[in-house]
């Protein structure tokens, strides 16, 4: 089984929550060792997006082989690879939940992260585009370029139990679905898309 | 224990500075999609669910943030644990 998820976060479009809330917010978010990273952490701020989006990515990936599950985002604990606590553009690792792990990389630039979440043995191809009027818009036709099939659209079906009662975007031609599992993200100024064949 | 009306409307303040379409405020309803229709995005919607709990002195579980979708829905959580 090969799935993806992917989450993107826009630096501008940071919750503006007092600090009391921001305090509260990473004890609910994060595990305890996510919590020692970020006190470690020498750019805090954007490690915690990072963790944040790679739950967000993992969770869309989970939901995707079972019932919708409920999103606790504690209950997803990363694993990084490597230092975490240094200022890198990119970021790995893993996230953990229940009895899976999925496969996290993370870019990090200086007004986004971008979290790619995934099973299987290939990276996903993956990518985020700017475009504030409509970036949702933008992350689907970003897909389908990279995809290149005449016809091609991202649909979704009704599901139970998901917040907007939609499941997970598909790639169809003429109602057939196509054999490659797609994600779709947006936030702020940017829309973002990854794929896994 | 504070009617429905009073509770939504506290909600409603507690969602505008967290909303970005602030026109959707004006017409909020019980039905009103917190994601949709108000573009409140996920790292707010927690915000959202921690101010609830200050404003309300309540403790919102995991379960129950997770179910929270529209105004409606966070009433109605209030309005339980309240009650409970």
């Amino acid at each position: 089984m090969t799935v993806v998820g992917n989450d993107v976060v826009d630096f501008r479009d940071i919750s503006p929550a007092p600090e009391r809330i921001r305090r509260r917010f990473v004890e609910r978010v994060c595990a305890s060792s996510e919590r020692a990273l970020l006190d470690a952490a020498h750019d805090a701020r954007a490690v915690l997006w990072a963790l944040f989006a790679a739950k967000e990515a993992a969770f869309k990936a989970l939901s995707k082989l079972g019932p919708v599950p409920v999103f606790a985002h504690r209950r997803f604990v990363v694993c990084p690879d490597g230092d975490w606590r240094a200022p890198a553009p990119h970021l790995s690792g893993a996230v953990e939940v229940e009895s899976r792990r999925f496969t996290l990389s993370v870019a990090v630039t200086g007004d986004f992260v971008h979290a790619l979440a995934w099973l299987g043995p290939a990276a996903p191809d993956g990518e985020v585009v700017e475009d504030a009027q409509a970036p949702g818009a933008a992350a689907r036709r970003g897909l389908l370029a990279r995809l290149g099939v005449a016809g091609a659209a991202v649909l979704r079906e009704p599901r139970e139990g998901t917040r907007d009662g939609l499941g997970p975007p598909f790639v169809a031609v003429d109602g057939r679905r196509l054999p490659v599992d797609v994600s779709l993200s947006h936030d702020g100024r940017f829309g973002a898309w990854a794929m896994l064949c | 224990m504070a009617q429905q009306s009073e509770v939504m409307g506290k909600v409603v303040e507690i969602l505008r500075p967290f909303v970005k379409n602030q026109d959707a405020l004006e017409g909020v309803s019980m039905d009103t999609s917190i994601l949709k229709d108000l573009r409140v995005n996920s790292a707010r919607l927690v915000d959202i669910v921690l101010e609830i709990e200050d404003a309300f002195g309540i403790a919102v579980s995991d379960e129950q943030a997770d179910r929270v979708a529209t105004v409606g829905d966070a009433v109605s959580l209030i309005l339980q644990n309240e009650a409970a």
